[in-house]
């Protein structure tokens, strides 16, 4: 029989299990006991391994996942999406060459649209369908200090469509890259990888760094005839970062980066307005851009600090069915106090507005394309200490108001427990929503064309998926619990379980009186999970790293929906179980050796087979990559390292049917060398 | 070029209770770890806590030059780029050693206020661009003392170092002897001299 929604008790047994172990003392944390010790005692007191990324986890009350610069390095990713995958609950899959599918805990696509991602503070999501272009998203990999990855809803701090997680990616201060960085790199895939960065003083208070980079991309292959894709890629980037005290209490930080990308795409299927109606191109995206932030720090006081920060975004986007152009300003303002002494407070105001050009085409368009859009909001948020310093009540919302839907107020709160050193508990409970964006509301697909048969149907009619103005943002309710250990010194634990319960997910219902489909918002269900991850020190020489993610999303139509797909779409959009082992040793002293291998269960439901004959859904795969390094001086690393090792190709992923047909591509086995040398 | 329908498989409901039992599972394992029994039982201090512990102690061992009458009330510790090591240093502020009250200073980015220090702790991410100039601010008597690499050959005066999972010291006796500070027998007996000059 089907059960559309799961017991209390099916939810609750788990935590149940977690909470009857919790013991009844509360033990208060001492701030620092060993400030009491002697000397000599203190010299031979066994030290942990905690790192810092360790410390930065222990006390927060959400599912928080730190890739740090070491785990970038280490892992010979060369791309910020390829590094994601080291995180549980972060669905990444490789559509093609150029285009990645990345979200967190469900509703993955190439348009995924429930997972923030900001750079340094800024927000690289784009306006029109409220979702990541990775392809133009790149830094000098060496010179992100770490990664931070959030899942669950961030709604509080961070606004609207956190709605499944937070990617912070944070690069190093200034102070921190000075000297020069050359990288060069070239491989079957990454055909070639030149990075140049150097950073200086400038005068006695400020520090600031330049960078160029180059990256060229090979092609994937067609997953059906293991032909070239015709996805190649290349991106041209710059900029700079300078980081400035003036005193104690201030510090201003000004960056800025400058980019060029070609991508090649084949667009299988693109719907003309004369016979035969559909047509194949290769395409040529031609995507630039450039932004500058300006940030400001001041500390009043260890207790009270105040940011402002204000950026620019411009990004130029051109396709065969497509052109967009987005000017962003974004402007936004914290404080952090300490209200007495058991309660910090946050709060904040924000005002973002965007410009918007379009270029249409028969295939896709915008109605109403040159628009101006503006958000206003607000937060605010109380950590409250309840009794001892080791349980802590944290209060908050974000109150936002846009141009679509007017207000949305997303409220959240969690409770962390520090039951003593190595164990902290906690829990929350959010709401978050996902705002409808510019192609949801004004958009216009072509899905078909309708042949002119004379005189039946006198011209030829175009059948379209609409927007909506009377969209709804999608909303979503999560109750999330989380441990965090450490049972013995070299071994950390962290858990996660969440239960999500989603309303008014889109959906399509026809327009009646014609062929045409409408957004809506008929769709509801819940999602539930749970991410594992730990991290052991097996030898001084050799670290293992685990993540594992379980998730299930279930779906269904409310009254008066007429739409079938959308559900299997939704449930199916990311796998059922993610693993990630990573195994790095450090040989000799100067060898190092890491390990990666991956499985990603099935995704049943993502058939292509009805838009290219003989596609099979994406198969469970399991890959691996190896990387060996060598430093022969303290300055210089030379490394090769092999991705997707396990099988020639592999499908990852099939781009959910948008306007366009791209050929389902397979991910391929590939290597590269690489140089860095600091100077 | 439309979507077609598919047919909406049964639901797992089974699959579901047995993966609420595995999780419960995992976690009644993972709670059967002993929990820790007393204060100092069975976790390892982190390491930043312990070295402010050793910083705090240490200074007993500390004589810093007199100045001319006024006996001060006070001593500053200051941090000089070490995050996140400076929220641990808090837990000094108004505690006392040879009745001085220490208050702890964060300094900028380029040293301004270093020669009011009488002991400044630098952090681990010091590197080559930043050690050079502030040489010249630092004072006689300001205790320099660090964990980056290297520290004490590059003429810092005391460098805390780590050697399988315990702290310790390296002091560079030609740094202490050109400034005006003594450190006590004691302390220097727990220590390892670099640079000891002929006496």
């Amino acid at each position: 029989m089907n059960k559309a929604y799961l017991t209390f008790w099916e939810f609750m047994l788990p935590v149940v299990t977690l909470l009857i172990f919790i013991p009844f003392q509360l033990q208060a944390a001492e701030t620092n006991k060993y400030l009491n010790m002697s000397l000599e005692d203190l010299l031979s007191t066994e030290v942990s391994s905690v790192s810092r990324k360790q410390e930065l986890l222990k006390n927060a009350g959400a599912a928080v996942f730190v890739i740090s610069a070491e785990d970038i390095r280490r892992s010979g990713v060369s791309s910020i999406p390829e590094a994601l995958r080291m995180a549980p609950g972060v669905n990444v899959a490789r559509i093609n060459s150029n285009q990645w599918a990345i979200s967190a805990r469900g509703f993955n696509g190439r348009f995924a649209n429930k997972l923030l991602v900001q750079i340094d503070g800024r927000t690289v999501y784009t306006p029109s369908f409220s979702g990541v272009y990775w392809d133009v998203q790149d830094l000098v990999l060496e010179d992100i200090d770490q990664i931070e990855v959030i899942r669950g809803p961030g709604a509080t701090l961070w606004g609207s469509n956190a709605v499944n997680g937070v990617v912070n990616i944070i690069t190093k201060q200034a102070i921190d890259t000075q000297g020069g960085l050359l990288v060069a790199a070239g491989g079957t895939l990454d055909k070639s990888i030149g990075s140049l960065r150097y950073g200086g003083a400038i005068g006695s208070q400020a520090y600031g760094r330049g960078y160029v980079k180059y990256h060229k991309t090979g092609q994937m292959q067609d997953n059906l005839t293991g032909a070239p894709a015709g996805d190649g890629w290349d991106s041209l980037r710059g900029g700079f970062r300078v980081d400035m005290e003036s005193s104690a209490r201030n510090a201003f930080t000004i960056q800025g980066d400058i980019y060029k990308n070609k991508a090649n795409q084949f667009v299988a299927q693109l719907a003309q307005p004369t016979p035969p109606y559909v047509g194949s191109v290769a395409d040529a995206v031609k995507a630039s851009g450039l932004n500058a932030l300006v940030r400001w720090e001041h500390k009043a006081s260890e207790e009270n600090k105040a940011t402002l920060q204000a950026y620019f975004d411009r990004a130029k986007r051109d396709e065969v069915f497509l052109g967009q152009y987005y000017d962003t300003v974004d402007v936004d303002f914290q404080h952090a106090f300490s209200l007495n002494e058991s309660q910090q407070v946050i709060w904040g105001l924000g005002y973002r507005s965007i410009k918007e050009k379009i270029r249409n085409s028969f295939a896709a368009s915008v109605v109403a394309p040159n628009s101006r859009s503006n958000v206003y909001s607000g937060f605010i948020q109380d950590n409250i200490e309840l009794g001892s310093d080791a349980l802590h009540l944290i209060l908050g919302s974000k109150f936002e108001h846009n141009d679509y839907t007017g207000w949305e107020v997303q409220p959240n709160a969690r409770m962390t427990w520090s039951v003593d050193d190595s164990h902290t508990i906690w829990a929350a409970a959010s709401r978050a929503v996902h705002t409808p964006s510019r192609v949801d509301t004004y958009g216009r697909a072509v899905a078909g064309v309708i042949p002119a048969i004379p005189p039946f149907i006198p011209v030829a009619t175009p059948v379209y998926g609409l927007g909506s103005t009377n969209l709804k943002a999608e909303s979503l309710i999560a109750y999330e619990v989380g441990y965090r250990t450490q049972p013995n010194e070299s071994l950390n634990v962290d858990v996660a379980l969440f239960y999500n319960t989603y309303d008014n997910l889109r959906s399509f219902e026809p327009v009646p009186g014609t062929a045409n489909v409408r957004i809506d918002n008929k769709i509801k269900g819940y999602g539930y999970g749970a991410e594992l991850a730990t991290d052991w020190q097996a030898q001084d020489w050799w670290q293992i790293r685990l993540a594992y993610s379980f998730l299930t999303i279930k779906l269904h139509t409310k009254a008066g929906s007429t739409d079938t797909t959308s559900i299997t779409t939704g449930e199916s959009s990311s796998p059922k179980q993610q693993v990630s082992l990573r195994s790095s040793m450090t040989l000799l002293s100067n060898v190092e050796l890491d390990v990666w291998g991956r499985y990603n269960s099935p995704l049943k439901h993502r058939n292509a087979g009805a838009l290219v004959p003989g596609t099979q859904a994406p198969a469970a795969y399991t890959e691996l990559d190896i990387k060996l390094g060598w430093k022969p001086r303290e300055n210089i690393e030379l490394a090769i390292t092999g991705q997707n090792l396990l099988h020639a190709r592999h499908m990852e992923f099939i781009q959910e049917t948008s306007v366009q047909l791209i050929r389902p591509t397979s991910a391929v086995r590939s290597v590269y060398g690489k140089v860095t040398l600091q100077f | 070029m439309l979507p077609l329908s598919y047919i909406l498989k049964s639901d797992s409901r089974q699959g579901f209770s047995l993966i609420s039992f595995v999780l419960a599972a995992i976690l009644f394992g993972l709670f059967s770890w002993p929990v820790s029994e007393g204060v100092a039982a069975a976790s390892s201090p982190p390491e930043y806590e312990l070295k402010v512990a050793i910083l705090y102690k240490l200074s007993r061992f500390v004589q810093w030059p007199k100045t001319e009458g006024v006996k001060p009330k006070s001593v500053n510790f200051c941090v000089f780029r070490n995050d996140p090591f400076s929220d641990s240093m808090t837990a000094l502020q108004g505690q006392y050693v040879s009745q001085r009250e220490i208050k702890v200073r964060y300094l900028a980015n380029d040293g301004t206020g270093l020669s009011r220090c009488q002991l400044v702790f630098i952090g681990k991410s010091l590197n080559d661009a930043v050690w050079p100039p502030l040489q010249p601010i630092l004072s006689n008597s300001t205790l320099t003392i660090s964990d980056a690499n290297s520290f004490a050959e590059k003429g810092g005066m005391i460098q805390i170092t780590r050697r399988n999972k315990r702290l310790g010291f390296v002091v560079n006796m030609k740094a202490v002897n050109q400034s005006g500070i003594h450190l006590a027998s004691p302390f220097l007996q727990m220590a390892t001299l670099i640079h000891k000059e002929r006496q």
